[in-house]
């Protein structure tokens, strides 16, 4: 068996310079405040043996993930942990070196055997495996009590119980394999394959439904319409395209085109181009035969004949109405000569009246300037004579001036008056001739509009169109011609036309034979996919991907199967250890018999705990917290005491082991340790005061006690030996 | 399963409802093994394991069939336990299961009883376990015998089928 005799250590975790303790009595204990360094004591033993394999997610303990292995606060520096071992055939030294951070950091691994002999690497860990035989699992469950596990054991979560009792078994492994499998969640993708492969068939499923209710409509229409079921082949097609070939032949004959060829179908799949090719052709013999060339062109002329005689009565009205307009006109206000004349005659008065004016205005200039003369420029005396004559005249002022004012004034406004009444009435006569210039007009234009529409008439007719022919009757007896030839020639085609119509309704149903063919091609294009290479590879893959589930769930069974006989071989090795240790440290007033008992967990196949009385009961939900520790610790000692014989190591490391004990259970337990001390090699790490003199006074092996003191960032921990 | 043969089981179905649908399926598969080659046809329609064949090699299949809609079938424990029972004899255990749905075919699958859990048991997961070559010989004979019986299942029910399947029986002999 392998003694710890030394630990040193440098830049590990809290660690900054190096620090030796010594491990040279049976008992040593670890005394301090937390966060003093106690535990990475403790871890520094760990992680020399087994390096990166106690850290992170696989070890199952929570506090191992992100662990930070280099004190943060030391910068440059590598970390060292050396451990010394005493074993049968002298000491070994491990040492482990750990150099930079994160993806840079390199580590180095030495083994220095009893005879002096150095091994690294590779070779120094599988010596390490050589000498212990002990993986990171065992060496938890067995030698080392973590803090961690008793804390988890604490917890009421069954999950987390489950998983504490896994880590206390060394079954983490296990059950980390099991959780990854699970949390793979292949089972969702292998799910959305067969989901998007569902929609696929869905899919198809419903196209074949489409395809058959319309197939199924078109079936019935054409039945109702005179097809026969049993016609609606492809076959049956193929004969019916004969038929119709040879009927538009004849009917082109009839109408007497006799040179139609028609490319007829060798295949279905040239049935619809054939319709097509048939329609045109039939509307091109149809529209060219003799008869019908004849019936266009006179329903052409029909309809040319009724738009003349809309046309020539049209302008015939027009015509009519500017005669009458104009021929009103001239009765009212005279034509064109009296108007001229009346106009003269008001011109003539105008030049008399204004002549009357010119008179007026002389003879009323000449008072006019005598009045002025006589006012302004002579003397009063002079005022009494005529300044012409020299006669006396006393009252010549005032006679010019009543002259003025009763005579020539109103006499040439009258004359002015008269002026504006002529020319106002010659304005009238002129705009009289404007208006009836522009009536005149009106008539010339219509006049020359129904010679137009004679014209055109005549042109229509074919023939001249004299004074005294009716334009209106001509065309109307023409018109009525054409109209009972249009007639006869009618009912003449409308027995050919009835072929033709025998045709298109032949026509008509090959179509909805067509249809109803086509849909049920492309149902069978659907229904073909199932038989096609493709689809018949994607089934092997179905197949393929469930073989792969169901390989996985055999290695999840079985890992999981695995794990519950470990479980089971354990707990039956430590079988009433448990018991023991339980009804010692605990000493419980009625928990009897306690037993641990693994069962599969339905749900995720993982191991699940119960533990049981022997009374049949769960014991837990009485348990306190403190027992729930004597319970991990009394696991941790039965497994322990049970690997006794083929342990390696000489001794236990023990973290914190009275989380949550009270009094009377520390003493319980400073006996079992008394006990172990029979077996084992103690290194105790605890804050407990109370305990540390317990195991002082009660031990009897001899003890060592390193004092941690303190811990400052930039010394790590302060300790003392303190024997 | 072709669409054909697919619209066949829908009639028989929603004219029979989905329990003596299942039984007619039953006797359909049964007549389907005949047609395919099997011989030695046991169709039972109260107690132990569904059907009883044997291939033209000799080798002996005990089948236990389900019809579902759904993307999973009912195992019970009497399924299970019928099934190990005829293992006793020689027999492989087989589920035949199938889906009525469009394109969905038998599935002939060798499932290890242990995996077998009474409960609901996904047809996805019979897959690993088919047993192909049952499946390439009675899937197609499958859609032929409903394709021909549907007319007489629909007259006579389970009846008519029985009485094909005692005609098959005495031809065999």
């Amino acid at each position: 068996m392998f003694h710890l005799t030394r630990v040193r250590i440098r830049n590990f975790r809290g660690f900054t310079d190096e620090q030796e303790l010594k491990f040279d009595q049976p008992v040593v204990l670890l005394f301090g405040g937390n966060h003093h360094g106690k535990s990475s004591t403790l871890n520094a033993v760990e992680w020399c043996l087994f390096g990166e394999n106690c850290v992170g997610r696989k070890t199952g303990i929570r506090e191992r993930i992100g662990w930070e292995i280099p004190n943060r606060y030391v910068s440059g520096g590598s970390v060292v942990v050396e451990v010394e071992f005493k074993g049968p055939s002298g000491n070994y030294i491990i040492t482990r070196e750990l150099r930079g951070t994160g993806r840079r950091a390199s580590g180095n691994i030495t083994v220095q055997l009893p005879d002096g002999t150095k091994l690294q690497g590779e070779d120094a860990e599988r010596q390490i495996y050589t000498l212990y035989h002990s993986s990171f699992q065992d060496f938890m469950t067995t030698v080392y009590q973590h803090q961690e596990a008793i804390r988890a054991t604490l917890t009421q979560e069954p999950r987390d119980r489950n998983d504490a009792i896994d880590r206390l078994l060394g079954l983490s492994e296990y059950r980390e394999l099991v959780r990854g499998i699970i949390d793979a969640k292949i089972e969702n993708i292998y799910k959305a394959m067969g989901s998007d492969f569902e929609g696929f068939r869905q899919l198809a499923q419903q196209s074949i439904y489409i395809y058959d209710k319309e197939a199924k409509e078109k079936k019935e229409k054409a039945i109702a319409e005179g097809v026969e079921e049993e016609t609606i082949t492809e076959q049956e097609a193929l004969h019916r395209t004969k038929d119709i070939g040879e009927a538009v032949i004849s009917f082109a004959q009839d109408l007497g085109v006799s040179d139609l060829q028609i490319t007829m179908p060798q295949s279905f799949g040239e049935v619809a181009p054939f319709r097509e090719d048939v329609k045109s052709k039939i509307d091109y013999v149809w529209l060219s035969s003799p008869d019908m060339v004849k019936q266009t062109a006179l329903e052409r002329k029909q309809r040319e004949l009724g738009s003349l005689i809309g046309e020539y009565q049209d302008a015939k009205t027009a015509e009519a109405g500017a005669q009458t307009g104009r021929d009103e006109f001239v009765q009212l206000h005279g034509d064109e000569a009296t108007l001229v004349k009346t106009a003269k005659a008001q011109q003539e008065n105008i030049t008399e009246v204004e002549d009357q004016i010119r008179k007026s205005n002389a003879k009323a200039n000449l008072v006019r300037e005598a009045v002025q003369y006589l006012e302004e420029v002579v003397s009063d005396i002079d005022r009494r004579r005529c300044p012409l004559c020299g006669a006396d005249a006393p009252q010549l002022l005032n006679q010019l001036k009543n002259e003025w004012e009763e005579k020539i004034k109103v006499e040439i406004s009258d004359l002015e008056l008269q002026r504006n009444e002529h020319q106002t009435k010659l304005r009238h006569f002129d705009t009289l001739k404007g208006q009836l210039e522009d009536l005149e007009g009106k008539l010339a234009k219509a006049r020359s509009s129904l010679e137009e529409c004679i014209k055109k008439v005549a042109a229509a007719l074919q023939r001249e169109i004299g004074k005294h022919d009716d334009p209106l009757a001509l065309l109307n007896t023409q018109l009525q011609k054409i109209t009972s030839e249009l007639e006869s020639r009618k009912k003449a085609l409308e027995k050919k036309g009835e072929k033709r119509i025998a045709i298109f309704d032949q026509l008509a149903k090959l179509r909805t034979i067509d249809e109803i063919l086509s849909l049920e091609r492309k149902r069978a294009i659907v229904e073909r996919i199932w038989d096609t290479r493709e689809f018949r590879e994607l089934d092997k893959l179905r197949d393929k991907a469930s073989q792969f589930m169901e390989d996985v769930e055999a290695i999840k069974s079985s890992l999981a199967a695995a794990a519950r006989e470990e479980a089971e071989t354990k707990i039956i090795a430590a079988g009433t250890s448990l018991d023991k240790y339980f009804c010692r440290i605990a000493n419980h007033p009625t928990i009897r018999g306690l037993a641990l008992e693994v069962i599969e967990d339905p749900r995720t196949g993982l191991n699940s705990y119960n533990i049981k009385s022997n009374d049949g009961l769960d014991p837990t939900p009485i348990l306190s917290q403190g027992d729930l520790n004597c319970l991990a610790l009394s696991l941790f000692f039965g497994l322990a005491e049970v690997t006794a014989g083929t342990q390696p190591f000489a001794f236990l490391m023990l973290d914190d082991p009275t989380q949550s004990l009270w009094s009377e259970m520390k003493g319980q337990l400073v006996s079992v340790l008394e006990e172990i001390t029979e077996r084992y090699e103690l290194v105790i790490s605890t804050p407990d005061a109370e305990f540390k003199n317990l195991l002082m006074t009660n031990i009897t092996k001899n003890k060592d006690v390193y004092d941690f003191l303190g811990w400052t960032k930039n010394n790590g921990p302060q300790i003392a030996r303190n024997a | 399963m072709k669409v054909d043969a697919f619209q066949h089981l829908q009639q028989i179905r929603a004219k029979f409802g989905p329990g003596i649908f299942g039984k007619i399926a039953q006797k359909l598969l049964a007549i389907a093994l005949h047609e395919a080659g099997f011989f030695d046809i046991v169709e039972r329609e109260v107690q132990g394991a569904d059907i009883d064949a044997t291939n033209i090699m000799g080798k002996k299949y005990t089948l236990e069939v389900k019809t579902t809609d759904g993307e999973s079938i009912p195992i019970s424990r009497e399924n299970i336990e019928a099934l190990k029972d005829r293992t006793k004899d020689g027999y492989l255990p087989v589920i035949a299961a199938l889906r009525i749905q469009m394109f969905e075919d038998w599935v002939f699958a060798n499932i290890p009883l242990g995996n077998l859990r009474p409960g609901s048991f996904p047809l996805s997961r019979l897959r690993a376990y088919r047993i192909k070559d049952i499946e390439t010989s009675v899937c197609p004979a499958f859609e032929v015998v409903v394709n021909q019986h549907c007319s007489g299942v629909l007259a006579g029910g389970e009846h008519y089928l029985s009485q094909v399947l005692a005609q098959k029986r005495s031809e065999c002999k």
